[in-house]
């Protein structure tokens, strides 16, 4: 199968199957650090610290942004084929 | 069984044929590298210190024996997807973009280093976006306002003065380092480095006079579950 495809194909399949690690891994840090921020700073009453919440959020909303046109334009390409 | 393998075939074949856009893939790779803040969450324990250093090392030289391969034409560049027409003949944004995440993780103070990534990861994609929809006066000032949000969100707890000087610089240095484009140095590169070194070097003169103006940490190291 791979030997028959074409090397631009091939890439463009190493790309889709990486595409779960780049949409997931950021939402998976991005929760981590709101995570963190919970357990340090929410829980023991420090609400003045809120960097890590901050963050956290802002690596997901900012993934959010272009993970969703990123998506449609894939499954719009799936769907032409 | 085979039903299975029929299906994996199938979805191979799909897969395969399927041809879409970069752009979006570039938008969301770059998004992608604020996963490197991960960094500063990691335990500060010997052994994990040492590899924080070897990995990100490891992974650098790696990308520049791929890129010495494909520009030496060893390997093809049709191998690198998402690649611009006019990187087929230089270095890679993708590397620029690594060395500078890699010089501000290792070298820099995380309070100047993480807005600078965030910068390079959201803010540059959107100001590639606002470009293409709205024109190029826009990028000046859509870049300008995100980069400030991301240095304020990062210095919010210094003096006031020194949080209204840090955003105007850092934000300031950022969206230069965005527009002034130059050939042998990628844009990736220099909105990362430039905010960087005008900060450290702030730092370092007030440092001089007395004024320490770093705030705290913004992430702080996780613990060992044993």
């Amino acid at each position: 199968m791979v030997k028959k495809s074409k090397p631009h194909d091939r890439v463009i399949r190493a790309e889709l199957l990486f595409t779960p690690l780049l949409i997931l891994l950021p939402f998976i840090v991005g929760v981590a650090l709101i995570y963190d921020w919970l357990t340090r700073d929410f829980f023991t009453n420090q609400l003045e610290l809120t960097s890590e919440l901050i963050h956290g959020i802002i690596i997901i909303i900012g993934n959010l942004m272009f993970d969703i046109p990123f998506l449609n334009s894939l499954k719009e390409a799936i769907e032409k084929k | 069984m085979k039903k299975i393998k029929d299906q994996i075939r199938e979805t191979q074949k799909k897969i395969n044929s399927i041809d879409f856009d970069a752009h979006w893939y570039r938008r969301v790779f770059h998004t992608f590298g604020a996963t490197f803040l991960l960094y500063y969450m990691l335990p500060d324990v010997d052994w994990i210190n040492l590899l924080k250093i070897l990995i990100p090392l490891v992974v650098i030289v790696f990308a520049i024996s791929l890129e010495f391969l494909r520009l030496s034409g060893k390997i093809s560049s049709e191998h690198f997807f998402g690649l611009r027409f006019y990187e087929k003949n230089r270095i890679g944004s993708y590397l620029f973009f690594g060395v500078a995440v890699l010089i501000l993780l290792v070298f820099f103070p995380q309070q100047i280093a993480i807005p600078c990534i965030l910068c390079a990861c959201i803010a540059d994609p959107v100001m590639g976006e606002v470009r293409l929809r709205l024109g190029k006066t826009w990028v000046y000032i859509v870049g300008f306002l995100i980069c400030s949000f991301f240095f304020i969100v990062t210095w919010y707890r210094a003096d006031l003065w020194i949080l209204f000087l840090i955003t105007f610089v850092g934000a300031a240095g950022a969206v230069v380092g965005e527009v002034k484009k130059f050939w042998w140095l990628d844009d990736d590169f220099m909105i990362q480095i430039l905010p960087a070194v005008l900060l450290l070097l702030l730092y370092l003169v007030l440092n001089y006079y007395g004024v320490d103006i770093l705030p705290e940490k913004v992430i702080y190291p996780g613990r060992m579950p044993w």
